[in-house]
């Protein structure tokens, strides 16, 4: 018997039965839709992670200075000025670490023309584009050379630079930071959100001097709100964070026994649970729609034992005209492969319509990659061998005689 | 003629009961059938008709003795093998005409040459030529229920000849049919017959079994007489 005839065959009994078919069709679709559209979800979840942290940077620590006591009132992190730009420069000696950047945030009034726009502008060092892994997408970022003669250059997140230029090209402009005239260098490239929902795009990165000197002024010269630190690599980060700490009490002469005045956050250890999260729920969604694929599978076996006790006497009509063991067993697992193959073609296109739906309706992110359609398609298509098969071997064993008698 | 087309020597059955006895249904048949014969099977019920029936249409397998048909063995066949025998040398015709409710005229007749592996295009003219030949060339596109018993009866037979088989075994071919339709499907026969075709009929009307050269009488399993018809002898 040829493969054609087998097919036309395993076509004419799923047409025969429509309404059973397509029941059991609705199994295989439900199964593999709910798979390609959990993964898609997990995965997107996944992708929306990954990117956050990646935007944030790699590897990172943030040192804050002191908290202060005020009447016995604790006021928080940073609000001793306890950590110098000294600080942060022995920081960076340390062999475990590959670049620090002082951070001097301060919200400041920016001006362009007729535009203004109140943004974070972060006095910082040209290492600070090391720490985060973030280029210009446009010109240049500031030098050592910028820093030391307090240059006033500007390098703008994408944000402000909508916000101030809309069109314009805002490279060798000037616009006034708290009424100083600052020349734009630079635009950064795009980062989105982070990972708590900020616009890092919103900012404007000055020299660390020049907001030091220029713009915002201290009553604490050299003093840093925190600094960021980026490891070596994620290895030596238990290290780096015990050397900055010997460090920088041995450099604010802390006595042993006494409380630090400052803190270190290690940003990458927020990142790994986030991002373990997300895989724990991506893989229990994978793992729930798994479950409905199996149902689906056991659903075609069921139909496919009904059929082939319905067909004891048709079987035994071809087996008496000439039909072989293996042209029943192709016939009845053709079928159950046609039902699950043509249930997970159109479980695929529902999926990836739902997923489609559920992004632009509610703006969740989801990520529907070939490989999940691939693997849905695959688990669809071994559910339906796998269940198809002992229906189809019950068929091919029946012995002639007893099937055409069977009434 | 005197090709020997089926040899039976010893040929037994026995079936195994539930409670684990043994039953002997065929006690060890010896005869032989030539080619181009028209032999019927006659015998009460119970006396081992079906058996036999199955056994010479491989349907089953001996339990004891052989059965050689075009002298193959069917004894030790395995059941693709017996399938290949059934598809190249046996047609079969039953009382229940036994085509598929959901097949076209056609479709029907065609599905032995699907099993024997003849091409598509080919099947189609084979078994149109063949229906033509029954006397129903004008219906291929309908389904067996738009049809009368005789009519349907014609088509297995049609069905049964489409492979160009050495054999037709009818089992109580007539049993579902009315006398005048049960008249013109042995004058079916007898063309056949006379067109040099060998065939085994199984019944239990004297009147049907007439038709045949020689007349095998079945009782308990073993070979009562066999009988010569007259309009044989001739």
């Amino acid at each position: 018997m040829q493969f054609s005839d087998t097919f036309i065959e395993a076509s004419q009994s799923m047409g025969a039965n429509r309404l059973r078919t397509g029941l059991t069709m609705l199994g295989m679709i439900i199964g593999v839709a709910s798979v390609v559209l959990m993964l898609a979800i997990g995965q997107g979840a996944q992708a929306l992670v990954t990117e956050s942290i990646a935007s944030m940077g790699s590897n990172l620590f943030i040192v804050l200075s002191g908290t202060s006591t005020a009447g016995g009132v604790r006021m928080g992190g940073g609000t001793v000025p306890t950590l110098t730009y000294k600080d942060t420069m022995a920081i960076g000696e340390l062999e475990s670490i590959a670049a620090v950047a002082p951070m001097l945030p301060n919200s400041a009034p920016m001006v362009y023309g007729a535009n203004n726009w109140t943004t974070q502008v972060v006095g910082t060092t040209s290492e600070y584009f090391d720490v985060r892994d973030w280029q210009p997408s446009l010109g240049v970022v500031f030098t050592p050379t910028d820093l030391r003669s307090v240059n006033r250059v500007v390098l703008l997140g994408k944000t402000v630079v909508s916000h101030l230029f809309g069109d314009e090209d805002p490279i060798g402009k000037t616009l006034r930071i708290k009424n100083n005239p600052f020349t734009v260098v630079g635009v950064l490239s795009s980062k989105g959100q982070s990972l708590d929902g900020r616009d890092q795009d919103d900012t404007a990165l000055i020299p660390f001097t020049t907001a030091q000197r220029k713009v915002f002024g201290n009553q604490f010269p050299g003093m840093v709100r925190y600094a960021m630190v980026k490891a070596a690599s994620a290895e030596v980060m238990p290290a780096a964070e015990a050397q900055m700490n010997d460090l920088l009490r041995q450099r604010h002469r802390i006595r042993a026994g006494m409380d630090d005045d400052f803190s270190i956050r290690n940003l990458t250890a927020l990142a790994q649970t986030a991002q373990g999260a997300t895989k724990a729920m991506s893989m229990m969604l994978g793992a729930i729609a798994g479950v409905s694929l199996l149902v689906g599978g056991i659903g075609i076996m069921n139909i496919m034992l009904v059929s082939v006790t319905e067909r004891t006497r048709e079987i035994g009509i071809r087996m008496a005209i000439g039909a072989r063991t293996f042209d029943i067993l192709a016939q009845f697992l053709l079928e159950a492969l046609m039902i699950s193959l043509s249930g997970s073609l159109l479980g695929v296109i529902l999926g990836v319509t739902i997923a489609w739906l559920v992004a632009t309706t509610i703006g969740m992110n989801v990520v529907v990659t070939l490989t999940s359609i691939f693997l849905a398609f695959g688990v669809a298509a071994a559910v339906g061998i796998f269940f198809g098969f002992y229906p189809a071997r019950k068929a091919a064993a029946l012995r002639p005689i007893e099937a055409l008698r069977y009434q | 003629m005197s090709d020997i087309l089926i040899q039976a020597a010893s040929l037994t059955k026995d079936y195994a009961l539930d409670e684990g006895d043994i039953v002997r249904v065929l006690h060890g048949l010896d005869f032989t059938i030539e080619a181009g014969e028209f032999l019927a099977i006659m015998g009460p019920s119970g006396s081992g008709k079906s058996t036999l029936m199955n056994l010479l249409g491989c349907l089953d397998t001996p339990s004891g003795g052989h059965y050689f048909i075009k002298g193959e063995d069917t004894a030790e066949m395995t059941p693709d093998q017996l399938a290949s025998l059934r598809s190249r040398q046996i047609g079969f015709v039953f009382q229940g005409f036994n085509l598929l409710p959901r097949k076209s005229l056609i479709d029907n007749v065609a599905l032995p040459l699907v099993y024997s592996g003849v091409p598509r295009l080919d099947r189609a003219r084979i078994a149109r030529a063949i229906l033509h030949e029954v006397g129903l060339g004008d219906r291929l596109r309908h389904r067996p229920g738009q049809l009368s018993g005789g009519q349907q009866q014609r088509v297995a037979i049609a069905r049964a000849l489409v492979n160009k088989p050495s054999l037709i075994l009818a089992d109580e071919p007539t049993g579902n049919l009315d006398t005048k339709t049960s008249e013109d499907i042995l004058a079916l026969f007898d063309r056949l017959h006379r067109q040099g075709l060998t065939i085994i009929l199984v019944t239990h009307e004297a009147d049907v079994a007439r038709h045949a050269d020689k007349i095998l009488y079945l009782i308990d399993g073993r070979i009562d007489r066999i009988q010569v018809n007259a309009h044989a002898i001739q």
